[in-house]
């Protein structure tokens, strides 16, 4: 069964109508507002299931680095690791300790992140599936909040691919592609549907809209769960863009992507009821045609260096041709060279054996010619100690 | 990696490895939030709690502070010694110069007792694990520094899977032992400011046939800010510094054909701070002021294409 569960419905989003759809979003127009005062800012989700231990050390330690510790951690750990977890966890610093807990949870990835939602104190969530968080996250979406209170809050989050590597016997990452940042333009459902995708992570959602409009992870969309969760948050409580990268997302390359069947289901989702762009979605798309002078003046000096860097490598590209020209040009002369040599070799050899065949031509003009030819070749030879090489020979 | 093999162990310096694995850790302060040093504290407080059964030692912090005014008080130090007990000291000068990092990470070697230094920018917060997992290294005694993995930036510079071996190692967060930064005069401050020191340290370590390596393993926290398609923001002096640096590495390296080319974009650049940085090197060519070149046979160093002085596994 579907919980996408709207207020009253329980079950299947569908609304017979733009006008029961609109019946059933109290929040839409009138942001929510911070679910519990006495609690945190914002609750990160962290999932571990199918994660690797250094996998999950780094998201940790990038926690630890927040400049805004008004956070709290659930961690979310199949009852067979929670221990392991826990041991994990004992060795960070005492402020992320402090803001952390163990919740244990098994079943899909929606189940396990269901369980945290439930936990969840803070008055935004933010799932940390694999992240890296850089410093600024919390700090980046309290500032956002405080402008448009109420909206889910998006950060880019970059994508890399990862391997794990032993250097001295211990396990670590290691980066195998730069980090690319699909996704950075303004929220747009087109992100989440068409290839490449991009991230369904890096986005504060208030818990209203879960504890209120009961909107959870819906196990039924599969690998598309955590999308399809995005999307109906930003659906109902709107979305404002940080425009800042806020994290980055190790892929492993064993790790499959959402499949294509479970991409069907959030496109069928999609198109099952009408769609309202996200608040500020018009503006966001404006701003994004509008020249601003300072983004140009940047533009112009990035564009600058970089055609100083693709002048340099062009130069460099040059000195190349140029050096492999020359080394050409030295080839042909080494040929030229090395077939008069065997020329003369051949010829030396045909005077030699002439006086046994021919006698009677020894004193021809051509052999003249050989004879001097030879001898020319010996004389040469003799520096570099290869004339009896040649002698011997023949 | 290219020259250290052709290098026999008769050219290593006569470092050992001692039971004792003490580690004084290195930041140079500059207008440094102090929250930042607080957490960078703590993550170094946790490692030195955690590290004696990994076979870490004594841990110690040694803060320079170049700032133009005190970005630590002393009710400040006061409570970061009470609050991380596990360090072995916690000691702090005010320059009273901004000395860069050079100049800095040699003022605080020097008296110094730890057998290892560990040179880290002020905000960065290490795994528990990190400074156990580079100690482990010197164990080789062929190792002769040691890098940390930054997260969430990796540094793309290639290294060998298996030993870790590299070209250069970043002193954002690097290990090496007393005795042969000692051996090694420590960093060049006469010719470097703050870019490119470490990359001529990592050269000298290599020159002395000693390996860089590069422990993945070993994870430090480094926070960055990144523009939309992922690319670094380089402030003004970042750009000026890091300009000068590389034609000045050029010339120790005795690269001449890096600086003439180098040197001619700079010259010809619309951007200003390059401008700057050839007209600084010129300056310093026509006073003197430039060290003795080394490495004629080009055994050590490397100069990649765009300014790399290692083989790249991707853009960034």
């Amino acid at each position: 069964m579907r919980a996408d569960g709207l207020p009253g419905a329980g079950t299947s989003a569908g609304a017979a109508s733009l006008e029961d759809f609109l019946s059933m979003l109290p929040a839409l127009g009138s942001p929510a507002t911070p679910a519990s005062p006495e609690g945190p800012f914002l609750s990160f989700l962290v999932t571990t299931t199918g994660r690797t231990p250094e996998g999950l050390d780094e998201t940790l330690l990038s926690l630890t680095a927040q400049s805004d510790t008004d956070f709290e951690v659930l961690v979310l750990a199949d009852a067979d690791a929670v221990d392991e977890v826990r041991a994990l966890l004992a060795e960070h610093p005492p402020t992320l300790r402090e803001r952390t807990v163990v919740v244990a949870a098994s079943g899909s990835l929606a189940d396990v992140v269901n369980a945290g939602l439930a936990e969840a104190r803070g008055a935004y969530v933010t799932l940390a599936d694999d992240l890296t968080w850089f410093g600024h996250w919390v700090e980046t979406a309290r500032a956002a909040v405080e402008r448009s209170p109420g909206r889910c809050v998006r950060g880019i989050v970059l994508a890399q691919q990862v391997t794990t590597v032993h250097v001295g016997g211990s396990p670590g990452t290691r980066a195998t592609s730069s980090p690319t940042g699909a996704g950075a333009a303004p929220f747009s459902l087109a992100q989440h549907v068409v290839r490449p995708l991009a991230p369904a992570c890096g986005v504060a959602i208030p818990r209203t809209v879960i504890t209120d409009l009961g909107v959870v992870l819906d196990a039924s969309y599969g690998t598309a769960a955590v999308r399809r969760h995005l999307v109906r948050a930003v659906e109902l409580a709107g979305v404002i863009d940080t425009g800042e990268v806020v994290a980055l997302q190790r892929r492993h390359e064993d790790v499959a992507d959402e499949t294509d069947d479970d991409l069907a289901l959030l496109v069928e989702a999609i198109d099952a009821h009408p769609w309202l762009s996200p608040l500020g979605a018009a503006s966001a798309a404006i701003a994004a045609t509008v020249v601003d002078s300072d983004a140009l003046a940047r533009a112009e000096q990035a564009l600058a260096h970089h055609t100083e860097l693709v002048a340099m490598k062009d130069t460099h590209i040059a000195n190349l041709e140029h050096m492999l020209r020359e080394r050409d040009a030295e080839l042909q002369r080494t040929h030229e060279k090395l077939a008069k040599r065997i020329e003369q070799v051949e010829r030396l050899r045909a005077k030699r054996a002439q006086p046994a065949q021919r006698p009677e031509s020894a004193g021809s003009a051509d052999g003249d010619v050989r004879a001097t030819q030879a001898e020319e070749a010996d004389g040469a030879d003799e520096a570099s100690g290869r004339r009896r090489w040649f002698k011997g020979q023949s | 990696m290219s020259g250290l093999a052709a290098m026999t162990t008769s050219s290593r310096s006569s470092v050992r490895h001692p039971a004792d694995r003490s580690v004084s850790i290195q930041s140079i302060l500059y207008g440094t939030d102090p929250g930042a040093v607080e957490r960078t504290l703590e993550a170094f407080d946790t490692a030195a709690a955690w590290g004696a059964g990994d076979g870490l030692g004594p841990v110690s912090i040694t803060l320079g502070d170049a700032s133009p005014e005190r970005v630590l008080t002393d009710a400040h130090l006061a409570a970061l010694r009470g609050r991380f007990t596990a360090l072995a000291a916690i000691d702090y000068q005010f320059f009273g110069e901004n000395t860069g990092t050079a100049k800095g990470h040699n003022r605080l070697a020097a008296g110094g007792a730890s057998q290892f230094i560990v040179t880290s920018n002020p905000d960065i917060v290490p795994d528990r694990r990190a400074l156990a997992r580079m100690v482990a290294l010197f164990d080789d005694a062929v190792t002769g520094m040691v890098e940390a993995k930054q997260s969430p930036i990796e540094h793309p510079k290639e290294y060998d899977t298996e030993t870790g071996e590299t070209g250069w190692a970043a002193t954002a967060f690097a290990m090496t032992p007393r005795v042969l930064f000692e051996e090694l005069g420590g960093f060049d401050e006469q010719t470097f400011f703050m870019y490119c020191d470490d990359v001529d340290y990592s050269w000298l370590v290599r020159e002395s046939g000693h390996r860089v390596v590069f422990q993945p393993a070993a994870v430090v926290f480094h926070d960055k800010r990144l523009s939309a398609d992922g690319a670094w923001q380089p402030t003004s002096a970042e750009r000026f510094y890091s300009a000068q640096a590389a034609l000045l590495l050029a010339h120790k390296w005795s690269r001449d054909d890096v600086v003439a080319q180098v040197a001619a974009t700079f010259e010809g650049s619309r951007i200003a701070e390059l401008v700057d940085a050839a007209s600084e090197f010129r300056r310093r060519t026509e006073t003197g002021m430039l060290v003795t070149q080394r490495d004629e046979e080009h055994v050590v160093a490397e100069f990649h294409e765009n300014g790399y002085y290692t083989a790249h596994r991707y853009g960034l």
